[in-house]
């Protein structure tokens, strides 16, 4: 039952955020708690961070390097293989998120979530609010800056890059009808200090071949509903594997792919760029490990990096179950805990997910490293909840911290749970 | 016995380990990148500086009339707080852009993001 006064006070706070979705499908999302840490014990997940993205930095070259029969055996998509290779800026991505276990004794990374990353309104601008409300210091106060800085960098390395005259067209775009999406895009271009126009994915629209239209030709290229061509397409929230499965509605053609070829032909640059998706396949911490147990590519310095961080992570369960250990069996492209189980070391399971959207995409196998469980502060009271930290990465430098709250396996509804220092 | 998928895969990239000499100490194609874009060359300056708190350059050459501005995507700003004001410039929107027409034609397609309805970002 829901307590009226801690109502209003939720409601109190958190109607203050401009254009925020603290409830989301008419339920709870947004705490009113707050997850107190000293300055030290953040700074500690930052720096694992800023460590374990430098081995994804490292790897990326060797990931373009592979054949695509190798890709196709880390789950990407054939739709996708020359798009995944395209390296036209400088940044393998600009805004990430790492995603770990923290306890008192480790910290673990589950998943880099370089491609489509959201959380990020949550973290870089509602945790302030609720910092406030609860007389702390916010741990992420200086994340805005470090935020705008990064996407003003990526923004002129990509119109470097196009080396066109003027100023870009720059188009933020997501699902408009998908309130977290469309907020989420809506903020990030709120922080690109520069003219910029928001198209829905919709209303895009594509050329894919040269035609003449009052007198003039048009090349192909991506366009706004009005016509202007697009120079800089900023899709935080669209995910590169569902971009591969667009289809124009009348005659069926591959759309997505259509738009992924405009890229490779530098019609236009998209953000997150290209490498951040080949960053994305969960079967990349497959090869970062398996390079780990063989003691090649990397230095002395990064195995130590892999060894204190990663979680052992295969193809198969075969050692899990040979050791009797309990693990992970995920997706390699899964997003929000869908299609994910938990296994005892005997193969039984545990714990699934219901949502079983990417049983078709190549699994791989975790070693389990449980949630930290702690009591939270709900509008239907106080509940146990598991803690995921996520931390993003901003092009290497550590950005804002935040935490989901729910159950074993983090999926769509679990909470946002503020971060305050203690 | 058979060979399992991580084996497989971990053969497939110890061959372009090998192949392309790359190895933990040693640099590759990419690894010389840095995170700045090239030095403009629209502006007379001959000392550009990065400032990496606002990710862009400035002209640190007391012999240019640009002494002490920020370049941003092709203009110059007289300081630090001018290109950060720079939001409103809609004048710097130029005709390569400008609408050329209603986008009726079947040469313009649409279907972006049909392959789901959102609230996939992870």
């Amino acid at each position: 039952m829901s307590n009226p006064r801690f109502y209003k006070e939720r409601q109190s706070v958190y109607s203050g955020v401009p254009y925020f979705y603290h409830d989301l499908d008419n339920e709870e999302y947004a705490l009113l708690d707050i997850c107190k840490k000293t300055e030290d014990e953040w700074n500690e997940i930052r720096i694992a961070a800023i460590q374990v993205g430098a081995i994804f930095d490292k790897i990326a070259p060797l990931l373009r390097a592979l054949d695509d029969e190798t890709l196709l055996q880390l789950g990407f998509p054939y739709e996708t293989l020359a798009y995944c290779k395209i390296k036209s800026i400088p940044q393998e991505y600009v805004i990430g998120r790492l995603d770990f276990v923290v306890t008192n004794s480790a910290i673990k990374l589950l998943e880099f979530n370089a491609d489509t990353p959201t959380f990020i309104k949550e973290t870089f601008h509602a945790n302030s609010y609720v910092c406030q409300h609860f007389g702390v210091e916010n741990p992420n106060r200086n994340s805005v800056e470090i935020l705008r800085a990064e996407m003003r960098k990526a923004i002129a390395a990509s119109w470097n890059h196009l080396n066109r005259p003027g100023v870009p067209k720059i188009v933020f775009t997501s699902h408009v009808e998908h309130i977290e999406d469309k907020w989420t895009t809506r903020y990030i271009q709120e922080q690109l200090d520069m003219p910029s126009e928001y198209v829905s994915l919709d209303q895009l629209r594509i050329v894919t071949t040269q035609f003449i239209e009052n007198g003039e030709v048009i090349e192909p290229g991506l366009f706004t509903p009005s016509g202007e061509r697009i120079d800089i397409l900023y899709r935080q929230t669209y995910p590169a594997e569902h971009l591969a499965n667009d289809k124009e509605p009348t005659t069926g053609e591959d759309i997505g792919q259509a738009l992924m070829n405009l890229v490779a032909q530098n019609q236009v640059m998209i953000l997150n760029p290209p490498s951040s998706f080949l960053l994305q396949s969960k079967a990349v911490q497959v090869l970062i490990w398996g390079l780990h147990e063989e003691g090649k590519y990397f230095t002395e310095t990064e195995h130590e990096i892999i060894e204190r961080y990663f979680l052992p992570t295969y193809l198969e369960p075969d050692k899990f179950l040979r050791d009797n250990l309990p693990y992970v069996k995920k997706p390699s492209f899964g997003r929000e805990g869908d299609t994910v189980q938990i296994f005892n070391g005997s193969g039984e399971t545990i714990n699934e997910e219901p949502m079983k959207t990417y049983s078709e995409t190549l699994p791989v196998y975790q070693a389990f490293c449980p949630l930290p469980i702690s009591k939270i502060q709900t509008a239907l009271g106080e509940k146990q909840a598991h803690l995921m930290v996520g931390c993003f990465l901003l092009n290497k430098r550590a950005g804002a911290i935040g935490i989901r709250a729910g159950g074993a396996i983090t999926n769509n509804e679990s909470y946002f749970l503020p971060v305050g220092i203690e | 016995m058979k060979m399992s998928n991580t084996k497989k895969l971990m053969a497939g990239v110890t061959t372009s380990v090998m192949a392309l000499g790359l190895s933990g100490c040693g640099q590759n194609q990419y690894e010389n990148t840095t995170s700045m874009p090239s030095e403009p060359t629209e502006y007379e300056c001959d000392d550009w500086e990065w400032d990496d708190e606002e990710g862009t350059y400035y002209c640190d050459d007391r012999k240019s009339t640009h002494y002490g501005g920020y370049y941003f995507l092709g203009s110059m700003f007289a300081n630090k707080s001018a290109l950060r004001k720079s939001s409103g410039y809609s004048s710097f929107q130029q005709g390569r852009n400008s609408v050329t027409s209603p986008s009726q034609s079947k040469s313009y397609k649409s279907g972006i993001g049909s392959g789901s309805k959102g609230g996939y970002g992870g």
